[in-house]
């Protein structure tokens, strides 16, 4: 009894140390919580990042938030964001560092409908295109510049309105081609997508970023936080249903069918050759030097900033 | 001819010395709105310096300036719209708004059928409505000045309704003993009543009336200080961010402080001059 007693007192005294070594950390999301977040949802509901140690808070951005210089302030410990946002803030002097991307190309594009007969960014000249100021219109730009098309054809309006679209006030409109066209379509019009991804510009529409300074003192945890994201991302996609209720239970403002559609447009912008190779949300060097070409030429940035000081390939998973 | 002992300038002198004395006065009158504005931005530099507060949270007074001094022409550029949509918006509001005032003062039905509407009209989260603006007005000035013209036309009906009926009692019998007819009522005590209140709704206005014009550049324009402030944010550019915002501010000021000198010649006589 004794020595049963003795044992437990020592395993306890042992274990508990290990226990409540859990680190506590926060992941602020560009924008509401939605199915974009899926794959950290779910490493959230199925303990993955528990199984690694950490407590994670999921908290959402959304308008007027500035998600990027929250996590470069410290209030939180990691963020996600497309890569226009984190070259743009460590342009200003934010202290950020991307280790993953998720994303690995950019669902940003030009939505028009079906029946309007635009087809290519070609297509656009002598039509109207309501854009808003933003990665798409950035994207879309580069689009329209590499294939040889002047933006000043292009009647031009400011405007976020899909309703514009759907009515016909506008021919055809920047925006996220996995979200915004199934509004259109549930509004009966069938829609066509023109995606710079499709046309030569590659950028990553989501990256895992934190700040140096972070990354320096806690190497273990930004590796355990992106190895569970990465398990989480795997788990999302191979259980739809789950992981649109539980994202659908979380926020509860977000419709489930239209859910279901993003996540499953979603597929083709994470899984693609490239992870085939390498391995969920692989971060590929020249994709960022791309991107900081593209906002250099079409978003006015002026920088100094060296592109290999704004990621790290060494938190990936070996592969 | 008397010279004018009881007023304070220096009796006899020259025309100088008066003009000293009125500078002097004014000096005193800013001295220290003036001293506050300069020490405030006194610790907001050395805060800045001495904390090391990165300048995509909070930049210094002197990088603010700086910014504004380089780029004063876009800056004008983008001003002269808002400030032009704001202006005519405050204007329609302020028209609509005087305009209803006097019908509720002939008629109460009207007042009690129309002001739950002015209430509702009030109460619109105008970020949330300013996209539909755009959509049922078309681009460029039209909802801008809507906009404006929404956000400050309720304190002008309330403050205008309310002066409209504050003619004191005395000056109102004494109206109904000489048979004065409404217009003559009207001409003669509530418009000069009404005033006052017009004036302090008026000042009110003004400044949201330049707000309004900026929510609705954040969602439907491509020239003004609205838009500077969305692309500040996407380019996470603070020190643009508050450039347009003091530009604005200052034009604000100058339109607050143009409407304050036409109130001090709009209300002459000396009771009305009390509280200015």
């Amino acid at each position: 009894m004794t020595r049963t007693l003795a044992f437990v007192l020592a395993t306890t005294a042992t274990l508990t140390p290990l226990a409540a070594a859990a680190t506590d950390v926060s992941l602020r999301l560009p924008w509401i919580l939605n199915v974009q977040a899926a794959g950290y949802v779910m490493a959230l509901e199925k303990g993955f990042y528990k199984e690694a140690g950490l407590t994670v808070e999921i908290m959402p951005g959304g308008p007027g938030m500035n998600a990027t210089a929250l996590v470069a302030s410290g209030a939180n410990t990691f963020g996600t964001n497309d890569v226009n946002g984190i070259i743009m803030g460590a342009n200003q002097g934010m202290d950020l560092i991307m280790v993953a991307a998720c994303f690995q190309r950019h669902p940003a594009g030009v939505i028009t409908l079906a029946d309007s007969g635009i087809r290519e960014p070609a297509d656009l000249v002598g039509k109207t295109l309501a854009y808003t100021e933003g990665g798409p219109w950035t994207l879309t730009q580069a689009m329209l510049s590499r294939a040889g098309v002047n933006v000043a054809d292009i009647n031009l309006v400011v405007s976020p309105s899909t309703e514009l679209l759907i009515n016909g006030n506008v021919d055809a409109k920047t925006g996220f081609t996995v979200n915004e066209p199934i509004a259109v379509e549930l509004a009966g019009k069938p829609t066509h997508l023109i995606v710079p991804a499709d046309w030569g510009i590659q950028t990553y529409a989501e990256v895992i970023y934190t700040t140096r300074s972070f990354l320096d003192a806690n190497p273990e945890v930004v590796r355990n936080f992106v190895a569970a994201s990465i398990r989480g991302y795997e788990y999302a996609y191979e259980n739809p249903e789950e992981t649109v209720a539980t994202v659908t239970r979380v926020n509860n403002q977000l419709d489930p069918v239209q859910q279901t559609e993003q996540l499953r447009r979603q597929v083709d912008y994470i899984f693609t050759a490239d992870t085939e190779a390498s391995g969920v949300c692989t971060l590929d060097p020249a994709v960022i030097a791309d991107t900081m070409d593209i906002l250099k030429e079409f978003a006015g940035l002026e920088t100094t900033l060296d592109v290999a000081d704004l990621y790290s390939l060494d938190f990936l998973p070996a592969n | 001819m008397k010279p004018d002992i009881a007023s304070d300038t220096p009796v006899a002198g020259p025309f100088g010395s008066r003009l000293r004395s009125r500078m002097l006065h004014k000096l005193v009158d800013l001295g220290p709105a003036l001293l506050l504005f300069v020490a405030v931005g006194v610790i907001w530099e050395w805060s800045v310096r001495f904390f090391s507060v990165p300048q995509f949270l909070l930049p210094a007074p002197s990088v603010i300036v700086e910014r504004m001094i380089r780029m004063q022409d876009m800056l004008l550029q983008n001003l002269q719209s808002t400030m032009t949509a704001a202006i005519l918006g405050y204007l329609l509001g302020t028209g609509v708004a005087i305009s209803l005032a006097i019908l509720f003062l002939y008629s109460r039905t009207a007042e009690r059928a129309l002001f739950p509407w002015a209430i509702t009209i009030k109460t619109i989260p105008i970020l949330a409505i300013a996209p539909l603006l755009t959509i049922w007005l078309g681009f460029g000035m039209a909802p801008k000045i809507a906009i404006a013209a929404l956000i400050c036309f309720f304190p002008t009906l309330v403050n205008t309704v309310r002066g409209l009926r504050s003619v004191d009692r005395q000056s109102m019998e004494f109206l109904q003993v000489v048979g004065a007819s409404p217009a003559q009522t009207f001409l003669h005590a509530r418009l000069f009543a009404a005033l006052p209140y017009t004036f302090a709704a008026a000042k009110i206005s003004a400044s949201a009336a330049v707000i309004g014009a900026i929510v609705a550049e954040f969602t439907g324009a491509n020239v003004g200080i609205g838009t500077l402030i969305v692309s500040a944010g996407y380019q996470m550019d603070a020190t643009m961010l508050f450039a347009a915002i003091i530009t604005s501010s200052l034009a604000t000021i100058a339109l607050f402080y143009s409407i304050v000198l036409l109130e001090r010649l709009c209300l002459f006589w000396p009771e009305a001059r009390m509280d200015i």
